[in-house]
């Protein structure tokens, strides 16, 4: 905290004595994708880790990564991505008409 | 028969007198080389001290930490919320005593003190201005002479040097020496400094200081998500004048030494007795 001398302490007197000053936030979205795509992404990802500690087979991870890729080819052809994003949307609108504050 | 002859007026290169009396030496201004101060405590007391035009600007600064954990997904950050500064002004503040507030005083003038000096020694005057001399019956040589077989009616002599001489008595009206006397030191101490009071205090400019509050934290865990919300307060403080009234100072000097003290000396009614006189030169002798 360096130290603030007395012209500095005037101009900020002068910014702060009628009103508040407020310093919006300057905080980034959190990115994550919550599509079923994305979560089998991680979810599998998740699973190769259990497979190298031998918590699972690798005949069971084998029919898992099939089963999460006949799914993921199901996903694009519906294109999952754009409903999660319309759902979310949708929340948000519901939400902040109950809070009466942006959300999302 | 032994002869003694008498001179009106006579120098001498050296005498011994048995008895040597001073009336008064007169001291002048003193002047002291370095004055050091051991040990030296002073305690301001004051009455009372206010604070004039006191404004304040608070400002608060929010953090928020997040963390997400999904089992097969986590994540964690923080971010910056921003900050809130607000305007606090407190007029002038009283402080109703401040106590004793320690200082250290690097000079500090006492009057009326009695000093210790150090003996004198290899007192060197440098020479001076004698006035006022004056030797009453001198004779010489001062053990007499003896003249056989020689008779003068009235008897001249120019010059004369006599090896051995005796007066009567010598006076010196006035001598004053070119040197100053030098002592080399001298110690005063313990000293208790009088209690004196002072005009009111007051600073000629404004002080301005910031100092930053410890970060406060409210936490929240949802389960899969939390975080906590970070505050951390900062107060800048502005005072038009600091204002001391009814101060008093008190102290202590443990010891006090002075050093080269210089003492112009005039030294008046000097008066030998018995004085014997080693080498004197005469003239305008008359038998």
């Amino acid at each position: 905290m360096p130290h603030m001398d007395h012209a500095q302490f005037e101009a900020l007197w002068q910014n702060v004595k009628s009103k508040p000053m407020v310093q919006r936030a300057q905080a980034a979205p959190i990115q994550a994708d919550l599509s079923l795509t994305g979560i089998l992404t991680h979810y599998m990802a998740m699973a190769a880790l259990q497979r190298e500690w031998g918590k699972i087979s690798q005949q069971d991870y084998n029919d898992l990564d099939a089963a999460a890729n006949a799914l993921k080819a199901v996903l694009v052809r519906i294109k999952d991505s754009d409903l999660v994003a319309e759902a979310s949307r949708r929340n948000a609108a519901v939400i902040q008409a109950k809070l009466a504050k942006p959300v999302g | 028969m032994a002869q003694t002859i008498s001179i009106a007026q006579a120098s001498a290169a050296s005498a011994v007198a048995a008895d040597i009396k001073i009336d008064q030496i007169v001291l002048g201004g003193v002047t002291i080389g370095e004055l050091s101060l051991d040990n030296t405590t002073l305690d301001i007391n004051s009455g009372s001290a206010s604070l004039d035009s006191v404004r304040m600007v608070l400002s608060l600064d929010f953090k928020f930490d997040w963390w997400i954990n999904l089992g097969f997904w986590s994540d964690s950050g923080n971010s910056d919320l921003g900050s809130l500064s607000f305007a606090l002004e407190l007029g002038d503040v009283s402080i109703p005593s401040l106590g004793n507030i320690p200082l250290a005083v690097p000079n500090i003038a006492l009057a009326g003190l009695e000093a210790a000096f150090a003996p004198v020694t290899s007192i060197d005057l440098g020479g001076g201005n004698i006035a006022g001399i004056a030797a009453t019956n001198i004779a010489l040589p001062k053990n007499g002479f003896t003249l056989t077989g020689l008779g003068f009616g009235a008897v001249n002599i120019g010059s004369i040097d006599v090896p051995e001489a005796a007066a009567a008595q010598f006076t010196v009206q006035d001598f004053h020496p070119t040197a100053s006397i030098v002592m080399p030191s001298a110690t005063i101490g313990p000293v208790q400094v009088p209690s004196a009071s002072a005009s009111d205090i007051q600073t000629t400019s404004p002080v301005s200081f910031n100092a930053a509050a410890s970060q406060q934290a409210l936490s929240l865990s949802l389960g899969v998500l939390g975080g906590s919300i970070n505050v951390i307060p900062t107060a800048y403080v502005s005072i038009g004048a600091l204002a001391l009234r009814g101060v008093t100072l008190t102290g202590t000097v443990a010891q006090a030494i002075l050093k080269n003290i210089g003492v112009p000396v005039d030294i008046q009614g000097i008066s030998m007795n018995d004085i014997d006189i080693a080498q004197l030169n005469a003239t305008s002798i008359t038998l």
